[in-house]
């Protein structure tokens, strides 16, 4: 079963009037358990916005989303706040972490959602702050920290849960070279791990991380590495 | 997410945000502590004016009457009033005169000698603690007797007994007969003019002042109930206009609970005022706190969007955020009341010299309804920011 199916979606802002914009325009992308796939695409592609709509932050205005079979657009608003602190883990463009909150309670805080209590939940967010390297910095808050120690803390939200589908939005795209090696070395350890890792950047370099390669240009895919390979294969096949 | 944790989340977001908790309840505490103050110390002024009057005696109607070059009409009225037995309690001529009074070497001064009859004491609502009243015998045979005040009493025989001794009117040798007891408060500046007094039978004026003798015009009547005294009135003005040549004199018939009425009806309208300033106090405190809350919207829909991000369904959002404001209006409210009972008992002592304890109805009401704008105004960046798709609540800017 592919885990994320896509059927021609379309996101149009400001519909039939002279402002309108296809952030997305008739997509369709699957992608299944496992995969490390990284879109990319330029500014205002529409990358983020395809991002929302798989990580079910936003909605399509056309064309149909199946996770992991579920239809999305048939679920309730408290459905698919329990489908994102089960299935997914985001790590925004900014790091949109609670400004009140220190970085232990900002990773505790997709736990508390999960309705895991006590001293459980504090080794799960310690364990997370542990794998970025930042058991050292608990308790501060995050205008006390860098911009990297911020997007580590954003990450380890994002593990806390254990999910099995990791979401990044230009997660190095506020860093230096060298920490965001840091960050993508996590990202690619969790993947690794089993975990499935839906990456968005701009920049190609970083994009060779992931075994597959989406490519997006006024809101449509223009270049899929995958099914170029498959062409291949099937090509060969012949 | 369980209630426990809803509340810890609520603690949590109220204890980092201190400037926004504290403008939020200071907000809540003034408009209640407003409230309660200006309400209470209009109440505590109108108590104090009808103690005022009620001390002075209600049901009195005090009667003035005079004619040229004739004598006091004392003795018909008088007479008059015995007749209208099922009215009146009581009538008595109310003249003063201002003279030296002294026992032995001790002199009284500023003492009021009171010219009165046998019914003096219900007409101006004292009473005796020791001796008797004068009589109708007194009236009657000139007799030098006198009821005094406690005042009166004091400043004479200080704690000496009283009855039976001889004081000096004016040089003249009176026998107390009575002692009033005090009316009121020891310091009260009424107490000096009301019970710092002599009564003596109004017969014997003419031993101590013949112009008051021959010209008592003040009398005070007492009716029976408020019915009597309308009803009294009439009859007075009835009989009065028969005696009285108003071409050659005058007369006036007229009783301080009208003025009860009338004051009552002043303090009515000063409630209302000050009731509507502290109103106003209250919805100024309603639209800081309205105020604190929708500037804080943009941060905290942001704040929602990223716990609804993270998995937080709508409800827990709401109740989150209802228990936050619930507890900063919740507590506001009650600092507001406990702030609002110790002013109006400091102000109550220092400027009626009373102790005016608020309503409890109404410092609950305006405790409720700043609790009930806190929450409003609470809850409504929750509601809004909870029912949008995450993104839109991520993007406000
Ligand atoms: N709320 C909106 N209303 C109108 N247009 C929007 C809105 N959100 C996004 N867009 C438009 O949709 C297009 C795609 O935006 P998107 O954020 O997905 O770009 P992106 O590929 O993530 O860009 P970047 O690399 O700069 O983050 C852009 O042209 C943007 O202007
Ligand atoms: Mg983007």
């Amino acid at each position: 079963m592919k885990l994320i199916e896509v059927k021609n979606v379309y996101k149009i802002y400001n519909e039939d009037m002279e402002n309108e914009v296809r952030a997305l325009d008739g997509v369709s992308l699957d992608i299944d358990m496992g995969e490390f796939v990284a879109i990319i695409g330029s500014s205002g592609s529409g990358k983020s916005t395809l991002m929302n709509i798989l990580g079910c932050l936003d909605v399509p205005t056309y064309g149909e989303y199946f996770l992991k079979g579920t239809e999305i657009n048939e679920l309730s608003d408290s459905e698919l706040s329990t489908v994102r602190n089960r299935e997914i883990g985001f790590i925004f463009q900014g790091f949109n972490l609670i400004s009140s909150l220190n970085a232990l309670e900002n990773v505790e805080l997709p736990l508390i959602y999960r309705g895991i209590h006590g001293s459980r939940r504090h080794e799960m967010a310690v364990e997370a702050l542990k794998k970025v390297g930042l058991e050292k910095r608990m308790t501060h808050m995050p205008s006390q920290m860098s911009g990297g120690q911020q997007q580590r803390v954003a990450i380890a939200r994002a593990i806390a849960t254990n999910p099995p589908i990791i979401m990044a939005d230009e997660p190095t795209g506020n860093l230096d070279s060298r920490t965001g090696e840091h960050v993508m070395e996590i990202l690619s350890g969790l993947y690794r791990d089993g975990s499935t890792i839906i990456l968005i950047t701009h920049d190609n370099e970083i994009a060779n991380n992931a075994k597959r390669r989406v490519r997006i240009l006024d809101g449509k895919i223009v270049e899929d590495s995958k099914k170029e390979a498959g062409k291949d294969e099937s090509a060969s096949g012949v | 997410m369980n209630l426990l944790q809803a509340f810890k989340m609520s603690f949590k977001s109220i204890a980092s945000n201190k400037v926004r908790t504290i403008l939020t309840m200071l907000g809540i505490i003034i408009g209640v502590a407003a409230v309660i103050i200006l309400v209470s110390l209009v109440q505590g002024y109108t108590k104090s004016m009808v103690e005022y009057y009620q001390k002075q005696g209600v049901n009195k109607i005090t009667v003035s009457a005079y004619q040229w070059n004739e004598n006091s009409i004392s003795d018909e009225l008088y007479d008059y009033c015995l007749s209208l037995d099922n009215l009146v309690l009581g009538v008595t001529p109310n003249s003063q005169t201002y003279t030296t009074v002294k026992y032995q070497a001790k002199v009284n001064s500023d003492c009021q000698v009171y010219f009165g009859s046998d019914q003096y004491t219900i007409c101006n609502n004292y009473k005796l603690v020791e001796g008797r009243d004068i009589s109708y015998l007194d009236v009657q045979k000139y007799n030098k007797v006198c009821v005094i005040g406690a005042v009166a009493k004091e400043n004479l025989f200080n704690y000496a007994d009283a009855l039976g001794k001889q004081i000096s009117i004016n040089g003249v040798p009176y026998t107390v007969v009575g002692v009033y007891e005090q009316k009121y408060s020891a310091g009260d500046w009424s107490s000096t003019y009301y019970d710092n007094i002599v009564v003596v039978p109004y017969t014997t004026s003419r031993y101590l002042d013949t112009y008051a003798y021959s010209n008592m015009s003040e009398f005070v009547v007492k009716a029976k109930d408020s019915a009597s005294t309308t009803e009294a009135i009439t009859r007075l003005t009835g009989f009065l206009s028969t005696k009285i040549d108003t071409n050659r004199g005058w007369f006036d018939v007229y009783s301080a609970d009208q003025y009860i009425e009338s004051s009552n009806e002043q303090t009515r309208m000063l409630s209302m005022i000050l009731g509507g300033i502290a109103g106003i106090a209250l919805l100024v405190g309603g639209i800081g706190i309205m105020n604190i809350m929708l500037v804080t919207v943009t941060e905290r829909t942001r704040e929602i969007g990223i716990r609804k991000a993270i998995g937080a369904r709508r409800r827990s959002i709401i109740s989150q955020f209802l228990i936050e404001s619930g507890v900063i209006s919740f507590v506001g409210g009650l600092i507001g009341i406990g702030t609002g009972y110790l002013l109006t008992l400091v102000l109550g002592k220092v400027l009626f010299d009373m102790i005016i304890m608020p309503s409890f109805v109404m410092s609950v009401g305006a405790a409720m309804f700043s609790i009930v704008i806190g929450i409003i105004f609470g809850i409504y960046p929750a509601a809004k920011a909870s029912g949008l798709q995450p993104v839109d609540a991520l993007r406000s800017e």
